[in-house]
Parts: structure tokens; sequence; C-alpha cells
């Protein structure tokens, strides 16, 4: 977990290439007066935004093994399990950025759950009832990166900033 | 002739026998069916009862007299057994077990409602098999050519924050307090002379705003069950109690009481809300257990340690970094940086002291000569009243002193700690030494003292030690504490207790401590300032980790009062 507050990584994976990315823009941007590719762009903007609503509703549900199939490199997947609620409070920012890569952010609202230190018998009753837990409910942004593979988008990178 | 029957060992001292699934059924098999000092009810006698339940089983009943009914369960054979009921007003309350298992069922029936809850109740269901386990089912009695009814007793938060004392028709006396939603803390007056209250997990069944069914097994201790239907606004229970005594005889019967309400304390849940807290279902999907509940069992963590472990205990953490429980303690004080003094205590202690900064001083007893250097902490609670502690090296039982002392009456008093009881090597033990200070610029008085009191007694205070972290004290009798765990809907969940004491220091300004026996074994003091609702305090503690002294501080909010005090004073 990074241990900075407001800069929640949850999803450390395939990361692209900055300079490839920006490489890549301009000739997808060209590509954009075509009207079968502005089409596909919409296609790809709105596959998008379901993989982000998608990664947030398994989120919320712990699902990891279900958030590890949207992921570009599953294996190097880490997962903030703090996390007991993340919704999307707007429609997510896609900027299409070539052919096969994104980014995408949305305003969203993640609550978290951190478990209390052990310091006695109030935590481990607190425990032994399913809690001792400071709870925290944070406006936050979800902020990913995307890749197309096999024409499928998977995310690449994914995490919550201030 | 000695009025109060005090027991050689209170429950939380008695090893109780591990009874056998054998010796369980040998007792029930001779059981005759639930005693009652009170005439049984003969308002069954002659009927018959379908009892249908949600998910549960289906009971046909045919009362054949006023103790004996025959009983199909699932359009089963039917079976002869002993029971007994009793009525209040309109609601039924049956008992009986089923012969030939360990099972039975307690069912009540609003006969005007025709809605019923079933306990069904058995033995033998836990590692410890004396402990009666029971499932709650709701549903309602059938009809020939009535509808079923739609309605359905449950689960409910209302009956929390109440108390009762009670008295039932054989005699036994009782205080309970009902501040949780799945847990109760009783007194038994008679049983154990009222000294300490003790925690059970319990069932709150809400039949209407006046009555509802409360139900507790005391896990951790004997096992046994309590359950009763009780009318709020007259104070009047009936009432049926199953288990093994601590002589391990079948306790089975069946009891009319009446008490006094003893007031209704806060309840921290959001407006509107009345649910009940319901057991949280299994994470891996799984549907709940039987029998599953909440229960706290302490004495199965092993946190226990022999008396060849404490002693080659090397480690100590005295004040060191903050926990969760001292999040909210207040600034440590300098008052005493620079004082010289000497704290003489009543009983012939006299300790001399040199503050020789903020978290370091030295101490010698009175007449030797070298000083022993400790670290510690002190809070300024109210002006010139002043709580602070340390260890004392060298002393034989790990010993630690806490102090309170006034400096503008010259008062002081000490909870002298020490590990080791003469049933668990790493608990903490206690006594309260009252003195004076002596020092340059204070005549302290010749026959004033701090000195216990009962003002606390009843209360109940809220205690938020850091964010997540908050308890409600029940101070439930003079010489015990009650500690409740809210829930995150706020309902008042897990609870439990231990022995307690409480000392006057000043208006609104009192010391209390209470010791974990047979929990964890730490003794926790704290001064409770009723104006600045905080408290400053110290925990004392023996664990593999070593011993510990560490810091407490929480602020507080009054969440009510029972009115107890006159059921401890000794009467002539």
């Amino acid at each position: 977990m990074n241990g900075n507050p407001t800069r929640r990584a949850f999803v450390l994976g395939a990361a692209l290439a900055p300079a490839g990315v920006t490489a890549a823009l301009g000739t997808y941007g060209e590509g954009l007066a075509n009207p079968a590719a502005l089409a596909a762009a919409f296609d790809d903007s709105y596959a998008i935004r379901v993989l982000l609503e998608r990664y947030a509703r398994l989120t919320t549900a712990g699902a990891h093994t279900e958030l590890e199939a949207l992921l570009a490199d599953p294996a190097r997947a880490t997962f903030d399990r703090s996390i007991r609620r993340l919704t999307t409070d707007a429609d997510a920012n896609v900027a299409l950025t070539s052919d096969d890569s994104a980014a995408a952010h949305v305003a969203c609202t993640v609550e978290t759950a951190t478990a209390i230190e052990d310091c006695g018998t109030l935590v481990e009753m607190a425990r032994a009832q399913g809690e001792g837990f400071v709870t925290r409910v944070e406006r936050r942004v979800l902020r990913g990166t995307f890749v197309k593979r096999g024409g499928v988008w998977k995310v690449a990178t994914m995490e919550l900033v201030a | 002739m000695q009025k109060i029957a005090y027991p050689k060992e209170q429950l939380h001292r008695i090893a109780f026998t591990k009874l056998t699934e054998r010796q369980i059924a040998d007792k029930l098999a001779a059981a005759r069916g639930p005693t009652s000092a009170s005439p049984l009810s003969d308002a069954l006698a002659g009927r018959q009862a379908r009892i249908v339940t949600d998910n549960g089983p289906e009971l046909d009943y045919r009362f054949t007299s006023k103790d004996r009914l025959t009983l199909a369960e699932n359009g089963g054979r039917a079976v002869d057994a002993a029971y007994g009921a009793l009525t209040l007003d309109n609601v039924v309350l049956l008992t009986h077990l089923v012969p030939g298992t360990q099972r039975g069922y307690h069912v009540v029936v609003d006969r005007d409602s025709r809605l019923a809850t079933v306990f069904e109740v058995w033995f033998s269901g836990f590692t410890d098999n004396r402990e009666v386990q029971r499932e709650v089912y709701f549903g309602y009695v059938a009809e020939p050519g009535k509808a079923a009814p739609e309605a359905r007793h449950a689960l409910t938060n209302r009956a929390e924050g109440k108390g009762f004392y009670w008295k039932q028709d054989n005699g036994v006396e009782t205080l309970e307090f009902y501040p949780s939603t799945f847990y109760s803390n009783f007194v038994e007056l008679s049983r154990l002379g009222g000294e300490l209250g003790f925690c059970a997990p319990s069932d709150y069944v809400k039949i209407d705003d006046e009555r509802y069914v409360y139900s507790r097994v005391e896990c951790e201790f004997s096992g046994v069950q309590t359950l009763y239907v009780f009318d709020v606004n007259r104070a009047e229970q009936i009432g049926v109690r199953l288990g093994f005594d601590a002589g391990d005889a079948l306790e089975y019967y069946v009891f009319k009481g009446s008490g006094e309400w003893l007031g209704q304390i806060a309840q921290f849940e959001r407006f509107g809300d009345t649910a009940a807290t319901p057991m949280p279902a299994p994470t891996d999907g799984q549907p709940l257990a039987k029998g599953a509940r909440r229960v706290y069992r302490p004495m199965r963590s092993g946190w226990q340690m022999s008396k060849e472990e404490v002693a080659a205990l090397t480690q100590k953490n005295v004040f060191g970094p903050p926990s969760a429980m001292a999040g909210n303690r207040s600034p440590i004080s300098d008052f005493l940086v620079g004082k010289e003094l000497t704290l003489a205590f009543d009983n012939g202690v006299a300790v001399e002291y040199r503050f020789d900064a903020i978290q370091s001083l030295r101490w010698r007893h009175r007449g030797e000569s070298r000083w022993n250097e400790e670290r510690y902490e002190s809070w300024e609670s109210a002006p010139g009243v002043v709580m602070f502690g340390h260890l004392v090296t060298g002393a034989p039982k790990l010993d630690c002193y806490k102090l309170v002392a006034d400096f503008d009456h010259g008062l002081v008093t000490c909870i002298h700690g020490t590990i080791g009881s003469e049933y668990i090597a790493n608990e903490a033990q206690a006594e309260t030494w009252f003195g004076v200070i002596e020092m340059a610029g204070i005549t302290p008085p010749k026959y004033r003292r701090h000195h216990f009191t009962d003002e606390l007694v009843g209360r109940a205070i809220t205690w938020n030690y850091s964010p997540g972290l908050t308890s409600m004290h029940l101070y439930t009798t003079p010489h015990s504490l009650s500690w409740i765990i809210f829930g995150e809907s706020g309902a008042g969940g897990m609870e439990w207790s231990g022995p307690a004491s409480y000392v006057k220091i000043r208006d609104e300004l009192y010391l209390a401590y209470w010791l974990e026996e047979a929990c964890n074994g730490t003794l926790g003091t704290i001064l409770v300032n009723l104006r600045t609702m905080h408290d400053c305090g110290i925990g004392y503690h023996c664990g593999r980790d070593g011993l510990r002294l560490s810091s407490m501080g929480a602020h507080a909010r009054h969440a009510g009062r029972f009115d107890v005090a006159k059921y401890y004073r000794l009467k002539t």
C-alpha cells in the first residue's frame, strides 16, 4: 500500500511507458477524423467507463479474483484491503492515447476501514464482534491507465488520488 | 446470624466441572420436568396447538394435563414429556425437554395475536458441554380456517438501556441491566451476595411495546440459561432457568417474579433505528450455524502465564508510545517537576519523592538511603489534582504505584498494583491506600481522607479513546464495573466486567480502578472528571511481551444512571 494516505495505489501492474504513450497519441488523434475511427473511439471510451464502474463495484464487493480478471497483468496485482466501498460520483473522463492505450479518471467516494492496533481488551472485544476498525469516508479521484489486449480493454494501473 | 450469603468463590473463579455428554444425559433423564415455587398454569391443559415457525420446526402439541404433553416435531412421532407453563396476562410461557435427548423447547405464545417465539435449547453443543445452546425461531399458532398472521415477534433493541430489580417466587433476587443489544449484566443479590456484576450473551425479543422476552446464557461460567418474559410497565416476569449449578445439579424450574424499574440509560443508535444487531453472516458465504452467537471468551485466548514465565520476564514498557487507548489523553503535566515531597499513607508506608523532570522521578521508602529512578507520567485533571504512576523497581511482585495527589487539600490516594493472584500468575491485583502529602507549604489534615464512594454506582458513561474505539462503563455495583463495546450502528454490543473500586477525590472527581480478572489480567485506573468529561489513566498489564505501564485518556459522555445504590447498602 502506498504510504501516502492521499494517494492510494491499489493496482500496480503493466504500467505503460510515458514516452510510448505520448508518441502514440499523435497518430491516434489524426485518425479520429475518420468516422469509423471516431465510432471506434466512442466504443473504446464507453468500454473504459464500463470497466471503471465494474472495477469500483468489484472493489466494494472485495471480489479480488474477479478484479484480477480485469487487469492487464494480474500477477502484479496488489489490492488495498482496507477499502470497504468505492462508488463513482460522476461520468469518467476518458482520454484515448493510442489505438490500444488510454487514461481515465473519475470523482469517487471511498470508504476505508483500518484495523485498530491491538492494545488490550477493548480491541479484542471489538474484533470478537466483527469490528475494531477506524472507518473513514473520503472524496477522491479514481485514476487509471488502460491497455487493449486482444481487443479487450484491461486495467494497466489504478490509483486513488486526492 | 449472617444475613448475606457470600459464596466461597465468585462466578469467575469457580472451576466448573467439565461435564461429559453421558453425565448430562443421565442428569436430564432423571429430571421430572420443571419445578415451580408457584402453581403451574393450567391454561394449556386439554388443548392442542400447532406452532409453525419460519425456517424452523413445526411443533404439534397436545397438552394432556397441566404438566404433561405430547409433542410431534415436524410431523414425526409424538413423544410424551413433562412440561411447565406460566402466564403473564395473554402471554404463555411453556418449557419442556424432549425425552431421550439433550434438547428442549421454551415457547412463548401471545394468545391474542397467536404469535410465538420458540427457543430450541440443547446441551453438548459446544466444547463446554454444560453450556446451554439456543436457536430462536419466530412463528405463530396455526388455527384451522384462519390465515397465518403476517406479523412476527422479532429481535429488538427496544429493551436496550433498561434495568430491573427482580425477585423471583423462589426468593432469588437480582439486578439485571440490558445496556447492549446482545449482552446483559446481572448482579446476583441473593445467590452471590451482590458484590459483583457479571455479563452474559443475551437475546431480546419484542412481543409488543410493553412485553419482551429476555434470555441469557452464562457462557464461560456455569452455562446456565435464564429466560423470561417481562412486562416493562408493571415490572413482572415469568421465566425458566435451565442448566447445571456449581455443584453440577440440574437447575430446571419455572418462576414468577416481580420487581422494580431501575431506570433507562441512553441508546446511541441513529434516531429511528429500532432494529436488533443481527449476527453477521460468515465471510465465506455459508449460512450461520445453528445456535451461532457472539460470545466473549477471554479465558480461551491463552494469555495466562505460569509463575516461572512471569519470574523470567525482563521486558518492561513504561509509558512507551501511546496506544489507541491514549488517543484522547490529556497533555502530560509538568506540575510535579522540581517538587520534593513525601506521601505518607495510613498503612504506615511513606514514600519520598524527588521529581527531577517531566518524566523522571526518584523515590525511596522512608528510612531507606538509596534512591530509585523511575520513568513516570502525570496529568493535572483539575487544578491542584495530579495523577501519576510508576513502577516500583525491586518490589517483589512487579509492583506499581498509581497515585492521585490533591495539593490543594494535602490528600493522596494510591492504587498499589501487583502482579499475580492466587488464581493466575500474571493477573494484576490492587489495594487502595489513603494518606497525605507532606511537603513544604502543606499542612495535611490529620483525620480527613479521600474515601470510597458509591456516587458513581449505577452511572453509565461513554469513553471515546480514539477514532473507532469507544466503550461505555456501567458502574454496576460498589465493587464492580462493566464495559460495553459499541457496534458500528451505535448499538451496545459485547460486554464484560470485573471487580472495581471507586474513591471520591472531590465533587465530580473520582478515582476508579477495575481488574480484568479472568479476562486479560489488566489493572485499569482512571481519574474521572465529570466537569471536563475527560479522564486520565494508567493501564498496568503483565503479558508475554513484558510488564507494561501505559497511559490512557478518553472523552466522556453521560449515558444515564440506574437507581441502584440502595440495593447494596447493609440493612439492619
